[in-house]
């Protein structure tokens, strides 16, 4: 089972490109949390086929493939690493999800799938925004809308005390304040 | 001055330093324990047909000149400060070659000075060992520094490179046997990692996605980031690069946006007055001003590619107080030893903090939370944001050199914070970048002191 599982890493090595750079001493979670931040498919799916946990978080940050998977926007990774076990609720070292990751990064596709496979939208990470103040924060009117629809509270206010209608006034997001103040008057009808 | 007068008045300043009491033997590096190596471990006659013996012999003239009137050292750095600007040096690689360079004249003339050389003689072998590390450094230009120290012993001496003395080449053979030791530690340090020989392979080992993450900026959206590497590279006195890492506010927290605000600030100030000032001159009146002033304060600082860079900029600021403060060989070795250990040590604790941070810079963080467009007055360097690589180079050198020349430290101190604020000025870094730079640096200087002593007792 052992010598499979060096054969196949081997066989990872010597396929995926994105594996000849790394000279010095990388750790199975960071490599699994790099191949999938660059979209390396085949590189990815052979280190989970040796048995490699999609659960695993790389030191430095506490990100986990999901993570890095949603905020490149590698659609098939994430649905790949779902359908492995990967968690949606897995958070890194700012209590971040993979869901905070993808409204960051504006990865609408990606957000519409985390949702459905039933993210927590609300979460409130211990440092850094949430979610709608990710999306807010970037002007990601998609996302905004995407996140409210699937309940998201828009007076929630993150770590910092921004609220997601104050994280939307900073770069004057005016499309996002109206969906936002729209959202609030619902909310309190 | 004629040759026969720089002659004799090398040979009166060596007799002066030779008639100083005290032996100076404490190595940076452990010292070869035997010095076996014969005179013939050098070449018989470094000229050949494809090399200008003429310009070896025209920097030997204005090395010999120098020496004439301050410590041997000082020519040494001068000729590696304008290689770092002929070459194109990344700031990174300037410190770290500063540092070898200076470790090794400091501790070719411990050896000589343990193995009772004549002044001449220590002066020849600290010289060869910077010419070795400098050939090492730089092989493009294939030994030319070998032979600039084959010119120099021959003026010296007043014979040619066939009929140099033993005792001659003995003395220089002295700097060798150093510099193969601090050429084996560079060959192990880590710098290596990654470069296959024309580029860098970097595949984004460690980069963080996630809110407040960096990505690379206008106007080039250069990447690789700069020296990804760089955090695993071998220290000199600190334990790690991360013995000292410093943490950032947090993204988007108060204090972050307020620092934002600053920096977008300033910039708009100063990019109001840039066209007049460009066309008149930052010093005219009519642009004169604060903004005028920071504008002129960025350009300053500004250190950027072509240039001595940080590390250099602060080496010529150390030769500058040395002569001054009228340091002698010693001291001056010991000074500018600890000074460049204290900035490769200060770029590789920087560089640990932004690659495990991997903070974004105001450009792109003004844009995607402000929507505001900043032209910041400076081009931004393609690595993340916090701490200043440029703040930390001049904490931990304002520190080394005050505490040498003691009654120097305001102005150092002063300069160092100018240095720092030019980041803000030039719209590439936040206030906390700054800040923290320079306390990284002071940090990282005091270590490289407990480590090594104090310039001023030597």
């Amino acid at each position: 089972m052992a010598w499979n599982r060096i054969l196949i890493l081997l066989a990872g090595v010597l396929l995926s490109g994105s594996a000849i750079a790394t000279d010095g001493i990388e750790s199975e979670a960071e490599r699994l949390a790099r191949l999938a931040a660059l979209g390396d498919q085949n590189g990815l799916r052979l280190m989970l086929d040796s048995g490699v946990s999609p659960m695993l978080q790389e030191p430095r940050h506490g990100a986990t493939a999901l993570h890095n998977a949603a905020a490149q926007g590698h659609l098939k990774l994430v649905q790949l690493l779902l359908e492995r076990g990967a968690s949606l609720a897995s958070e890194d070292h700012t209590g971040a999800t993979p869901l905070i990751y993808a409204a960051y990064q504006g990865r609408t596709a990606i957000i519409e799938l985390l949702l459905k496979h039933g993210a927590a939208v609300d979460h409130l990470p211990a440092a850094g925004p949430t979610a709608m103040t990710a999306a807010c924060l970037r002007g990601h009117e998609a996302i905004v809308r995407l996140l409210l629809q699937a309940g998201a509270a828009p007076e929630l206010a993150d770590a910092n005390g921004l609220t997601p209608r104050a994280a939307a006034e900073l770069g004057a997001r005016a499309g996002i304040i109206a969906l936002i103040v729209q959202a609030e008057r619902e909310s309190a009808q | 001055m004629t040759r026969l007068q720089v002659c004799k008045k090398i040979v009166l300043s060596c007799l002066l330093a030779w008639a100083t009491p005290g032996l100076w033997a404490q190595s940076i590096l452990p010292l070869p324990e035997a010095v076996a190596m014969a005179a013939s471990a050098l070449p018989q006659d470094p000229r050949s047909a494809y090399h200008a013996w003429d310009e070896a012999e025209a920097e030997a003239a204005r090395i010999a000149e120098a020496w004439t009137q301050e410590p041997a050292s000082l020519a040494w750095t001068r000729v590696q400060l304008a290689r770092i600007i002929k070459h194109k040096t990344m700031p990174t690689r300037a410190a770290r070659g500063l540092a070898l360079v200076h470790v090794a004249m400091h501790d070719a003339y411990a050896l000589a000075v343990r193995e009772q050389l004549s002044p001449t003689g220590r002066r020849l072998a600290l010289s060869m060992a910077a010419a070795d590390v400098l050939g090492y450094l730089y092989p493009a230009e294939e030994r030319a520094f070998e032979r600039i120290v084959f010119a120099l012993a021959a003026r010296i001496e007043g014979a040619t490179v066939e009929t140099l003395a033993d005792a001659t080449r003995l003395a220089m053979a002295h700097g060798r046997s150093v510099s193969e030791l601090v050429i084996a530690r560079a060959e192990g340090d880590g710098a290596q990692r990654g470069w296959n020989g024309s580029r860098l392979q970097y595949y984004a080992q460690n980069r963080y996605y996630g809110p407040g993450s960096w990505e690379p900026t206008p106007p080039y959206f250069y990447y690789p980031p700069d020296e990804p590497f760089a955090p695993g590279w071998k220290t000199w006195a600190l334990q790690s690069g991360s013995e000292f890492r410093p943490t950032p506010p947090a993204f988007a927290s108060p204090v972050y946006l307020e620092a934002l605000d600053e920096v977008i600030r300033i910039n708009a100030e100063i990019a109001a007055i840039a066209p007049l000032a460009g066309a008149m001159g930052a010093t005219d009146k009519l642009v004169q001003g604060s903004a005028a002033d920071r504008l002129r304060i960025a350009k300053f600082w500004v250190d950027g590619h072509g240039s001595v860079t940080p590390p250099g900029h602060w080496n010529q600021i150390a030769i500058d107080e040395a002569v001054r403060a009228g340091l002698e060989e010693q001291a001056t070795l010991r000074l500018f030893a600890q000074l460049d250990m204290a900035l490769a040590d200060a770029f590789i604790a920087c560089w640990d903090a932004k690659y495990h941070w991997w903070t974004v810079r105001p450009v792109t963080v003004a844009k995607s939370l402000r929507n505001i467009t900043m032209k910041p007055a400076v081009l931004t360097p393609p690595f993340p944001s916090y701490p200043s690589g440029h703040a930390t180079f001049s904490g931990a050198a304002a520190e080394i050199i005050s505490q040498a020349i003691p009654d120097r430290r305001a102005a150092l101190e002063a300069m160092a914070e100018e240095a720092a604020a030019s980041r803000l000025y030039g719209g590439i870094h936040f206030a906390f970048d700054n800040d923290d730079g320079l306390k990284l640096g002071r940090k990282v200087a005091n270590a490289v002191i407990e480590r090594f002593g104090n310039a001023a007792q030597h």
